[in-house]
């Protein structure tokens, strides 16, 4: 249901990413280096150490069928990782960027990746057989304020990338050299061109878009902002209006879908919990709050309450525990198993340093009105 | 704790509560560097509206927040010429020893009488919730501790001024 992945870490979590088949596991303690851990029956083992970067490590991507990692950091560099015999080799990615590269994800063919970054610009970068290394296209039309979150279109030819200059905008990332020619069209635009902005979202309240991500056939794209609202465009529909929720919660941080119309959103709040989109609106499925409530006696509760009248100090009586499985903010969400455009389980890090493994399928079964489908 | 005292703490944990929502954010303006955007106010983008909540025109306090980092100010109640000294010598103490303190601020923001600033890294290496309790439990603290000092000094100036007085008699 909800498992709790021991590593034994002390420190608060910026981002982890899975291999293939969920054996290794690469995460970053907020720190320069990104930790490989391995799996060995059931347990997890420090495989190896990557340490290339000078500053924190802000963003890891593991690509599935060609077993890259690449990974961005504060130092402005981006660094694409590959196995050579046991270890791991970085290669410098030539980004030509001068700030901060906030984050990274690799297109669905493998072929490139993108990396946003604090210096008003998107990177797409591929590798140069010429020259021998990872260059960088820029991406700079409307651009005027750091990229926090990116996501690639299953045509490998879009890309989201919500800022914080509260918007959220789709853009052409097609590289004819790398890609071919363009064969997918999608609904979001009959004609791409390279590097052009094609869609505008701006949040209803001012809020930086801290994650943003395409559906799995690609025709809805939804991101979350600081003003805690869950927006959701649907390029299927005409017009192409932008459908938004306010919600209770605190700001979500990520965001991933778990099948074609429900995304699963975490973040300041310690919970996951699960929106759905039908027709044109945005609702709440289900909260996943699995953590065991602590049952108290009459008499406990009585006697809390007198502690609480007399006590003086807060912090020496006050049980600051929250009543979830992370107690503190959930920054990170990866999908960890799915079959077919149904994910079966997904994991989540926070700033608490826990590794959360949630089992959607069993949590489907016992909430009962769990509809992730 | 008097019946206003309840409903402006928990106005100030609630707004604190939402504040402390704040994250890593590198700096746009100087390369490598990363640093509270709330007190270097170089982009209007990445600040929120400051937010001010007041018990009455003496206790308020004011809470600033930004991408990675939130400023709290706090005014205290200062009734009389005493309580102003001991308050701004209290404050003075502590704000000297500001390092140990960690979320201290070595000076308050104009107006007001002690600043806190908390960054993402206070909330990455502490609990949110701990944070917005030790804040809570310092408002309710620091009244109580200047009336304490208020009625000792009176009390020892008391007993300093019938020491005095007795050699006249």
């Amino acid at each position: 249901m909800a498992d709790l992945l021991n590593l034994s870490l002390n420190s608060s979590i910026s981002c982890h990413a899975w291999n293939r088949d969920r054996t290794q596991l690469a995460i970053s303690l907020n720190s320069k280096e990104v930790y490989i851990y391995s799996k060995s029956d059931n347990t997890w083992q420090l495989a190896q150490t990557l340490t290339e970067h000078s500053a924190r490590v802000l963003s890891i991507d593991w690509a599935p069928q060609s077993n890259r990692i690449v990974t961005c950091g504060s130092d402005k560099n981006a660094y694409v990782w590959s196995l050579d015999g046991r270890v791991w080799k970085p290669e410098l990615v030539v980004l030509r960027v001068q700030r901060a590269a906030t984050c990274v994800k690799w297109s669905p063919n493998e072929k490139k990746f993108a990396v946003g970054c604090g210096s008003r610009c998107i990177c797409v970068c591929y590798f140069e057989p010429l020259q021998q290394f990872w260059v960088a296209k820029h991406i700079k039309k409307q651009l005027r304020s750091t990229t926090l979150c990116l996501d690639w279109h299953p045509n490998n030819a879009l890309l989201a990338a919500g800022g914080s200059d509260f918007k959220c905008r789709i853009f052409g990332a097609h590289i004819p050299d790398v890609d071919g020619p363009l064969t997918e069209t999608s609904r979001w635009a009959t004609s791409i061109k390279a590097a052009d902005c094609i869609h505008e979202f701006s949040t209803n309240n001012s809020g930086w878009v801290y994650s943003c991500g395409f559906n799995f056939d690609g025709n809805i794209l939804a991101f979350v902002s600081h003003d805690s609202t869950i927006y959701m465009v649907d390029c299927t529909r005409n017009p192409q209006e932008l459908v938004s929720q306010r919600t209770p919660f605190l700001p979500f941080l990520s965001m991933k879908f778990i099948s074609n119309t429900s995304i699963i959103v975490a973040g300041h709040d310690c919970v996951p919990l699960v929106y759905g989109l039908s027709g044109n609106k945005i609702s709440l499925l289900e909260k996943l709050d699995v953590s065991p409530t602590k049952q108290k006696s009459s008499v406990a509760t009585a006697k809390d309450l007198f502690g609480n009248r007399e006590r003086i100090n807060m912090d020496q009586s006050v049980n600051t525990t929250i009543n979830s499985i992370h107690q503190n903010s959930i920054n990170d969400v990866k999908i960890l198993n799915q079959s077919g455009t149904k994910v079966t389980q997904v994991s989540t890090t926070g700033l608490d340093g826990n590794i959360v493994i949630w089992d959607l399928e069993a949590l489907e079964k016992r909430f009962g009105n769990l509809r992730i489908r | 704790m008097t019946s206003t005292l309840k409903p402006y703490l928990n106005a100030v944990r609630a707004t604190l509560q939402a504040s402390l929502c704040i994250q890593n954010f590198d700096s746009r303006v100087v390369e490598r560097h990363n640093k509270p955007e709330v007190e270097v106010r170089k982009s209007k983008e990445l600040l929120l509206t400051p937010v001010v909540i007041s018990r009455n025109e003496n206790e308020r306090v004011l809470i600033e927040g930004s991408v990675n980092s939130i400023r709290i100010s706090i005014a205290i109640k200062k009734a009389d010429d005493l309580e102003r000294i001991l308050c701004h010598k209290f404050m003075r103490f502590m704000m000297m020893r500001a390092d140990s303190f960690v979320i201290l601020r070595r000076k308050p923001i104009k107006d007001y009488d002690i600043s806190f600033l908390i960054t993402n890294t206070h909330s990455e290496l502490m609990y949110r919730q701990k944070l917005v309790d030790f804040i809570i439990s310092f408002m309710e603290d620091i009244d109580k501790e200047i009336s304490e000092m208020k009625l000792s000094v009176n009390s020892r100036g008391r007993t300093c001024a019938e020491e005095f007085f007795k050699q006249f008699y």
